[in-house]
């Protein structure tokens, strides 16, 4: 029998090779490992800094695509993968509206930053942009959610509200007051209800402007507090309306509409009724029977007689 | 003899050889079996890298066409931006739907968050559901539902809403009709407001053991606690809450009783009974302990 001998050295010589080649292999793997561990870390910092959601069969079609996967393995094609998205997409902008419509409140902007992810607890900081009629707001909330037993337990950790609007003194102390106790809905509520407050005075303000515009004047806009009502034919006789939408820290919104004359030395003298003198809280009395809109309409008659 | 000697040997030292060379071809298979492992292993290890790397690249495009969507609005003439962003013509096309995807997603989501009806049509359009979302001090608390049939005239057929609350009042006395959302406004008060005087409550039985809870009513309107009154004779005070208006969650009314008159009348519990008027129950009982008016 013919064996194909190996002398030693052919031997160790072969066995050092295959060594090496072995040592390659592992040096590759741990080298390839490492840069694994690199890599999702770098994944992970990535989807935390801006968070976004991606589940669902359409997104996560889409994602295959985008990775690089062929058609033939997905077994769908990207026309039909576009098609849904596209669908989809369409259905979201219909119910963006409808909840635009019903919430009274118009979102812009919505970016989430994930701050902590673990098995039981996940929390995020939620930046949004919008406005609710004229009023913009950017509100900026942090939420913790932890899943306890059976229940998700929500909570909203930290608020920060901005508002351009600082000439409402009134609100800016409400919202002050509802960033400490972190009540995120609670201003919302407010919000919509104080804007519709508004929307009433400029309304009704703007309706006597058109109405009287020789002797109602808006010296801060429509939709300041103040209106002016001057006779054009007695000098230095004014009335003014103060229109103020007064916001309690629990959210409670009440309009207070006040009257306050301006007559000069001689007018008063004359008046021996104390009509003037009483005008204010007579004023007040008409509110009560009439309301705001024919109140002032009376008022106004009134300095244009 | 020596030439039967000599092929006893030779025989011997054949064996030996071959049984060398058996074990070398096992090591040698040995080898190559953990080579083609390693190999393996190598291959699954570089493609995992290869598809990380992909994923971390399509994630990153869709950030940065998310931010420049955030940023600007939907882009429908192709800008500079957007052309610098991808590089095949039809994948652009894919990933700005894609940020427009998890931009909408987004905002559906805030809605909610922000107290939102969360309005969902039903019955192909002939009905509505909305969400009446309660929190108080941060914690979202219950949420209540209603739906809504859209008829001629708009009724309630289901909801979930506690009897106590006026919800008939509400709708025959209020604009359901003519304003849906002022009237969803009224009620969310409501059942906020009931939200917040049940959450004081169950956070005072929590954290205020030594005050016990004599009596209370479904809709938390009507509070009666009993303190004790540090000292030697560790008196007893009644103290009842009244909250008349049912849409807030502080207390309308104030009254505290004790066998020691004394001590109801002094100028610390006209304090406490201020506090008690303007600050929610289980904070204002934590100044009271620290004040030592109660145990």
């Amino acid at each position: 029998m013919m064996t194909k001998l190996l002398s030693l050295t052919d031997l160790s010589k072969r066995t050092r090779m295959k060594k090496n080649l072995e040592n390659v292999y592992e040096a590759q793997i741990k080298a390839l490992q490492e840069e694994i561990a690199a890599l999702q870390g770098q994944q992970d910092k990535n989807e935390r800094e801006i968070a976004m959601n991606l589940a669902g069969g359409r997104m996560q079609d889409a994602l295959l695509i985008m990775t690089g996967h062929q058609e033939k393995e997905m077994g769908k094609s990207q026309r039909d993968i576009t098609a849904h998205l596209k669908t989809e997409i369409m259905e979201m902008e219909e119910d963006l509206i409808r909840q635009t419509k019903i919430n009274g409140i118009v979102l812009v902007n919505c970016c989430v930053k994930t701050v902590e992810k673990g098995n039981k607890k996940m929390v995020q900081q939620h930046r949004l942009t919008g406005h609710c009629s004229f009023l913009d707001f950017q509100v900026e909330f942090e939420l913790t959610d932890v899943q306890e037993d059976t229940t998700l337990v929500r909570t909203i950790t930290d608020l920060n509200i901005v508002m351009d609007s600082t000439e409402f003194k009134d609100f800016s102390n409400f919202v002050s007051g509802v960033e400490d106790k972190r009540d995120l809905l609670l201003f919302f509520r407010t919000l919509r209800r104080f804007s519709d407050r508004c929307e009433d005075r400029r309304r009704t303000f703007q309706h006597f402007q058109e109405k009287y515009p020789c002797v109602v004047s808006l010296p801060g806009g429509c939709r300041a507090e103040v209106m002016q009502i001057k006779s054009p034919k007695l000098a230095g006789c004014a009335l003014t309306i103060y229109w103020s939408i007064e916001v309690t820290n629990e959210g409670d919104i009440t309009p207070k509409i006040d009257l306050l004359t301006k007559m000069p030395e001689k007018v008063l003298e004359m008046d021996s009724r104390k009509v003037i003198e009483n005008a204010p809280d007579s004023f007040q009395s008409l509110l009560r029977i009439l309301g705001a809109e024919a109140s002032i309409d009376t008022v106004i008659q009134s300095m244009a007689a | 003899m020596e030439e039967a000697r000599k092929g006893v040997l030779g025989h011997l030292k054949m064996l030996e050889m071959e049984a060398n060379n058996l074990e070398l071809k096992q090591q040698e298979l040995r080898r190559r079996g953990r080579q083609e492992e390693l190999n393996a292993n190598l291959q699954a290890l570089l493609s995992k890298r290869d598809q990380l790397k992909a994923e971390i690249k399509a994630n990153t495009s869709l950030q940065k066409m998310r931010t420049l969507l955030d940023r600007t609005g939907v882009p429908y003439e192709r800008n500079e931006d957007v052309d610098n962003l991808e590089d095949g013509s039809d994948n652009s096309q894919l990933l700005l739907m894609m940020a427009r995807h998890t931009q909408l997603k987004d905002l559906l989501h805030a809605h909610h968050l922000i107290g939102g009806y969360d309005v969902l049509q039903t019955r192909k359009g002939k009905g509505v559901c909305v969400s009446l979302a309660t929190a108080y001090e941060g914690v979202y608390l219950e949420t209540y539902n209603l739906e809504i049939d859209l008829g001629s005239n708009l009724r309630i057929c289901r909801h979930n809403i506690p009897p106590f609350i006026p919800l008939e009042r509400l709708v025959t006395q209020g604009n359901m009709q003519t304003d849906i959302r002022d009237f969803l406004d009224t009620l969310s008060q409501y059942l906020n407001a009931y939200a917040g005087r049940k959450q004081q409550l169950h956070l005072t039985k929590e954290i205020h053991s030594s005050v016990q809870v004599a009596e209370s009513n479904a809709l938390c309107t009507i509070l009666v606690l009993m303190f004790t009154i540090p000292g030697e004779k560790a008196e007893a005070a009644l103290c009842t809450l009244q909250y008349a208006n049912h849409t807030q969650r502080l207390p309308t009314r104030v009254n505290i009783e004790s066998e020691d008159t004394a001590l109801v009348s002094s100028p610390q519990w006209k304090k406490n009974q201020a506090l008690l008027l303007e600050t929610p129950l289980h904070t204002a009982l934590v100044t009271m302990k620290k004040t030592g008016s109660i145990a």
